[in-house]
């Protein structure tokens, strides 16, 4: 397109990309811990977004790896429900559990890093919050793998403002971050 | 020697009242993991005193069950 008549080349508008908002926003940026006994997050959760994605890499030296909430800097260590189901080659196993002091997101002990994609719902609102963990939990030399899914609630009505992730035996290892959802165009 | 926390980012020992709150805490958790282990051990033996009552083996009942 040639330069409108009465105008020099350095006054032609440029065309300006639309800016779109991201469909993931990055509000907890990439997070390592190291032989660690719980690792907490806060202030992670705001109005800004209704629903988030925690993605997690993580190692037990020995125990399960458990989730909380957290509001206001303290734990909440009561109300945890899930349904679970875990399966390796043909066979799979159902796991149901109520009124847990914390979710069990199950055993990662070894040298293999478990990965968890934990969709986290609502958790700002004054309601229960719900859960919604894949897991890709590798073992021995990554030959076998099990897979994992877990459909949890905090029963409680709290607003939750961050997450916490511990063992009850041993330490973790690994790195997390946190997006939240996008909720406008 | 110290329980290692990671605060927000931040590698650090447990105070005093962290450390006791976790230490209540993980009884409490270790219990319930030994509690859904013997759950899971539990439902294990009942299947196979199924199977051994059907004449299948474990093989057998996968390809009939799907699982």
């Amino acid at each position: 397109m040639g330069i409108p008549s009465g105008y020099t080349s350095a006054q032609v508008v440029q065309a300006v990309p639309v800016i779109t908002t991201s469909g993931l926003v990055c509000v907890k940026a990439e997070t390592t811990f190291s032989a660690a006994t719980s690792v907490t997050a806060d202030s992670v959760f705001t109005s800004t977004y209704r629903n988030y994605l925690v993605q997690l890499q993580a190692v037990t030296s020995a125990g399960d790896l458990l989730i909380k909430f957290r509001a206001g800097g303290t734990a909440t260590s009561t109300g945890y429900n899930k349904q679970e189901l875990l399966a390796t080659g043909s066979s799979s196993q159902f796991t149901k559990a109520t009124n847990q002091t914390s979710l069990n997101i199950g055993g990662t002990g070894g040298t293999f890093y478990n990965l968890f994609d934990i969709i986290v719902y609502a958790p700002q609102i004054t309601q229960p919050t719900v859960l919604a963990i894949t897991a890709v939990k590798p073992v021995s030399d990554y030959a076998d793998m099990y897979v994992g899914f877990y459909d949890c609630v905090q029963t409680s009505s709290t607003a939750f403002d961050g997450i916490e992730f511990s063992t009850a035996v041993g330490t973790i290892t690994g790195t997390y971050q946190i997006y939240g959802y996008s909720k406008t165009v | 020697m110290a329980l290692k926390i990671n605060d927000n980012g931040t590698d650090r020992d447990m105070t005093p009242d962290e450390e006791a709150a976790y230490l209540a805490w993980a009884k409490i958790a270790k219990a319930e993991a030994q509690a859904q282990a013997e759950a899971a051990e539990a439902k294990a033996v009942a299947r196979q005193a199924v199977l051994e009552k059907l004449g299948l083996t474990e093989q057998e009942a996968q390809l009939l069950l799907g699982s």
